[in-house]
């Protein structure tokens, strides 16, 4: 009886519930409202704050394997990033190659979520209550932030689906854009910045929004790419059902389309004459090392050289970046538990140029025979001596000094001690934690007695270099690292005049249309700011060489090698070397022997299918996947 | 209680009933079998890691997807769990003419053979020690079918019978691009001083022809105690 009565309460609660369907129409309270959010300046702004953030911006937080914007409460990655995951660098814990193209963070959802949020903006901008000339800003702002997403897209897909309007939900039909090809991507890309370019003004003079110049410098950066991918596709072509349908490859004939296209935009900027390279004409190459270092280290202070940057303002998850922590000296670490894991790999420092021997890469001679070669320290050869490190680099562009903190150099006021070994008095080599009295001083394998008074070598923590060379652009002279995630500030930047100088000279070279003598003067322009006095010949050696130099860390390298085709020649079972300082005690002198690196170094190959990256939910969305997935 | 447990009772065995075994067969069978040079007859040398790629296709589903498979250094290949079912099979990207796409049927222990053309075929080949024993010295002739230059050649040395592109100690690639000539005898020499005294290593020689996509051919790695 009871259960009956129970059962009758429980229905009739029920049916009265059920049938209330304003329930389904309640507003949410924790959003905003389109409405609500563009009906007000402040609300646009953060609208576009939002956007920016969602950027493909390549910046301190970007690593290869992680994706955008990697600075969570724990930021632990192991202290790898894009700097060692290439030929200029390598990480003291492990090599990354591999797995930076391996583990698959690709980029393609949240691409498709900005993508949309930027059709929305488009959408939205006629119907805001704000005057013709912001509309006009935005609508130009909608076009580069577009164009900087399918070039995203397009550098790792090939050709992509070009979503252009929003497509409601309930049209399933418009859920399924198939791929265009790969050229129809770039033209739209290309397309994009021009429309960019056209709403686009001078801006307020921050550099931190687009404006009609930072349209201008994607597009020459996307043109060229194009351009390499169309002019260098036989180095590596794929075959297969993606290749058929075009929606990877371009062909060689459309090259130059792309190289004039980028020698057009770069003349606008430099045309413009609102650019400039920041301390053009140093006195001596010690001046020329501390005005490239300070163009990265306080962008502000090098404004006119800055054409777009990101700002890192606050602290913490979300906010900053580590580039600090995890490139710090082990001697000057602060209270951060793994410094020194950034490091400069001798291939790197084997291209720069000696002023008394311009127009060359000067690799490090470490013998008296000149040999060029890598191996342990051979008692059979005659080393070079040298009463400081520092006296092997001395001669070199000053670019190295700012970018690499070398042995025995001074940062933050403290000589950055990076030995590998000894000599002992009967000529044999020490290496490993260990020390030799002589003449009742005590010597030590790795400079000095114990490990915070060193940084190189030991492998102590995984916190000292294997390469004999540790980090120094971008890194803040005046900040001590604590133990803390995502305290860096420093800005970066996107886009500055030196990439405009360097995507002009590499056009012209490569297609032989432009300006001849202007791209040399590109180039030596360059040059000068760096302190040399003689200048050297357009060819493509010296223009990628520079741009190596000049750009390195700057997140160009990985692309430089993907758009050339070149990735899979230079790691192809690869290793990476080092510089090892040993001081021998016969002569109280210092000796090198240059090597493959002893830790955590395994030799690399990229495979030519990560010329394009795999698409995700293929299963689902019915979109042909790209070669060899 | 007794509803309750009455109650209990019939909603188990509602729920356990509505389980079955799933009534598919597990992977009971297997494809073996090798790539051979249609002209010689001989198996065509492979090198296991980023070497020629066997693609296969299961048939009956919306969207099948394309599995890949290796060869074994000798030229035979083996996946022994596989489901028995319709394939189409072809080998791919490798060291000789694609092989037409094939559609064989899988059920017990299926063999297939591909039959097929090498790029180029190393001839005549000597591996030694010198007799100072500092280098280590191969020679070798490139018989080239498909009359496309030749890319390069290679010395690979490795503790490893595995050795290749990818597992070598020490390796030295010469660039060659030219056709060459059947009579043409290649020297490829390493200094045995950055290689380890008392060990046996495995020296093998490859030659890459200049086609997109190609991977090197290959002759059994020779054994040399140092």
């Amino acid at each position: 009886m009871k259960t009956i009565q129970n059962i009758i309460l429980s229905l009739a609660l029920i049916s009265l519930f059920g049938c209330n369907e304003s329930f389904l129409n309640l507003q949410p309270t924790n959003k905003v409202s389109a409405d609500a959010l563009f009906a007000s300046e402040a609300g646009i702004k953060a609208f576009m704050a939002n956007l920016y953030y969602q950027l493909p911006i390549e910046d301190f937080n970007f690593r290869q394997e992680m994706g955008f914007n990697y600075n969570p409460a724990n930021a632990n990655n192991g202290g790898m990033s894009t700097w060692t995951a290439d030929d200029n660098g390598v990480s003291a814990s492990g090599s990354w190659i591999v797995s930076s193209n391996n583990m698959g963070y690709t980029w393609w959802d949240q691409a498709y979520k900005l993508n949309r949020d930027i059709n929305l903006l488009f959408s939205v901008i006629p119907t805001l209550n704000v005057n013709d000339e912001t509309k006009r800003s935005l609508t130009g702002e909608a076009s580069f932030m577009r164009a900087y997403t399918y070039f995203a897209l397009a550098r790792r897909y090939g050709g992509v689906p070009i979503i252009t309007d929003l497509v409601p939900v309930t049209d399933t039909l418009g859920l399924y854009t198939p791929r265009s090809t790969e050229k129809a991507t770039w033209d739209f890309v290309l397309a994009s910045c021009d429309s960019a370019a056209k709403y686009l003004g001078d801006g307020d003079g921050l550099k931190r929004r687009a404006t009609k110049w930072t349209a201008f410098a994607l597009k020459s950066r996307a043109a060229l790419h194009a351009a390499s991918v169309a002019k260098y596709w036989n180095l590596s072509p794929f075959s297969g059902t993606a290749v058929d349908a075009q929606l990877v490859g371009l062909q060689s004939e459309d090259a130059n389309g792309y190289y004039v296209q980028c020698i057009s935009a770069c003349d606008s900027i430099m045309n413009s004459g609102k650019f400039g390279l920041y301390m053009p004409l140093p006195a001596n190459p010690d001046e020329a090392a501390i005005n490239y270092q300070a163009i990265f280290e306080t962008p502000d202070n090098a404004i006119e050289e800055v054409i777009f940057m990101k700002d890192f303002v606050l602290t913490g998850p979300g906010y900053g970046s580590n580039q600090d922590n995890w490139g710090n000296p082990n001697q000057t670490k602060g209270t951060w538990p793994h410094p020194g894991r950034y490091n400069p790999t001798l291939d790197l420092v084997d291209q720069y140029e000696s002023y008394s021997n311009p127009g060359k890469s000067s690799p490090i001679v470490t013998t008296t025979d000149g040999s060029l070669n890598y191996g342990p320290y051979d008692s059979k050869k005659t080393y070079l001596q040298f009463n400081s490190p520092l006296d092997i680099f001395k001669d070199k562009d000053a670019r190295l000094h700012a970018t690499v903190i070398l042995p025995m150099s001074i940062w933050k006021n403290t000589k950055i001690i990076i030995q590998g070994g000894l000599i002992r008095p009967n000529g044999t080599i020490l290496q490993g934690d260990a020390s030799v009295t002589v003449d009742g001083v005590k010597y030590y394998t790795f400079g000095a007695s114990s490990p915070q008074f060193y940084s190189g070598f030991s492998s102590f923590g995984y916190n000292m270099t294997m390469t004999g060379f540790l980090f120094r652009k971008f890194l803040n002279q005046k900040y001590v690292p604590i133990q803390m995630w995502n305290q860096s500030t420093t800005p970066w930047i996107d886009f500055r005049f030196a990439e405009i100088l360097l995507n002009y000279a590499e056009a012209v070279v490569e297609s032989n249309q432009g300006d001849a003598v202007k791209a040399a003067k590109c180039i030596n322009d360059l040059r000068r700011r760096a302190a040399h006095t003689t200048d050297i010949a357009l060819t493509l050696e010296n223009v990628l060489r520079e741009r190596r130099v000049e750009l390195v860390y700057e997140n160009f390298r990985y692309w430089d090698l993907v758009r050339t085709r070149t990735f899979h020649t230079v790691f192809n079972s690869t290793r990476r070397h080092a510089l090892v300082p040993v001081f021998d005690l016969r002569s109280m002198k210092y000796i090198f022997y240059r090597d493959n690196i002893s830790m955590g170094n395994v030799p690399e190959t990229f495979s030519p299918k990560w010329y394009y990256k795999p698409i995700t939910g293929i299963g689902s969305n019915k979109l042909i996947q790209n070669p060899q997935y | 209680m007794k509803i309750i447990i009455i109650f209990s009772l019939i909603v188990l065995t509602v729920s356990l009933g509505s389980c079955s075994l799933d009534n598919y067969d597990g992977p009971n069978a297997s494809l073996t079998g090798s790539i051979i040079d249609t002209e010689t007859d001989e198996l065509i040398q492979q090198e296991l890691f980023q070497g020629s790629t066997i693609e296969y296709t299961e048939l009956g589903y919306k969207n099948p997807q394309v599995q890949t498979l290796r060869f074994k250094t000798d030229g035979t290949f083996a996946n022994l769990i596989m489901f028995a079912g319709k394939y189409t099979i072809q080998a791919v990207r490798g060291n000789f003419l694609a092989t037409p796409l094939d559609t064989i049927q899988i059920k017990g222990n299926t063999e297939y053979i591909f039959k097929t053309i090498p790029y180029l075929r190393i001839k005549d080949s000597k591996v030694v020690l010198s007799s100072d024993s500092t280098q280590i010295i191969a020679t070798f002739k490139i018989e080239n079918i498909v009359n496309k230059p030749i890319k390069q050649i290679g010395l690979f040395i490795d503790q490893s019978s595995f050795v290749g592109t990818q597992i070598n100690e020490v390796k030295k690639e010469v660039t060659v691009n030219s056709l060459g000539s059947s009579s043409k005898v290649y020297t490829l020499s390493f200094f045995t001083d950055e290689l380890k005294k008392g060990k046996s290593y495995y020296v093998r020689i490859g030659a890459l022809a200049n086609i997109p996509e190609s991977k090197y051919n290959w002759v059994t790695a020779v054994k040399i105690q140092l």
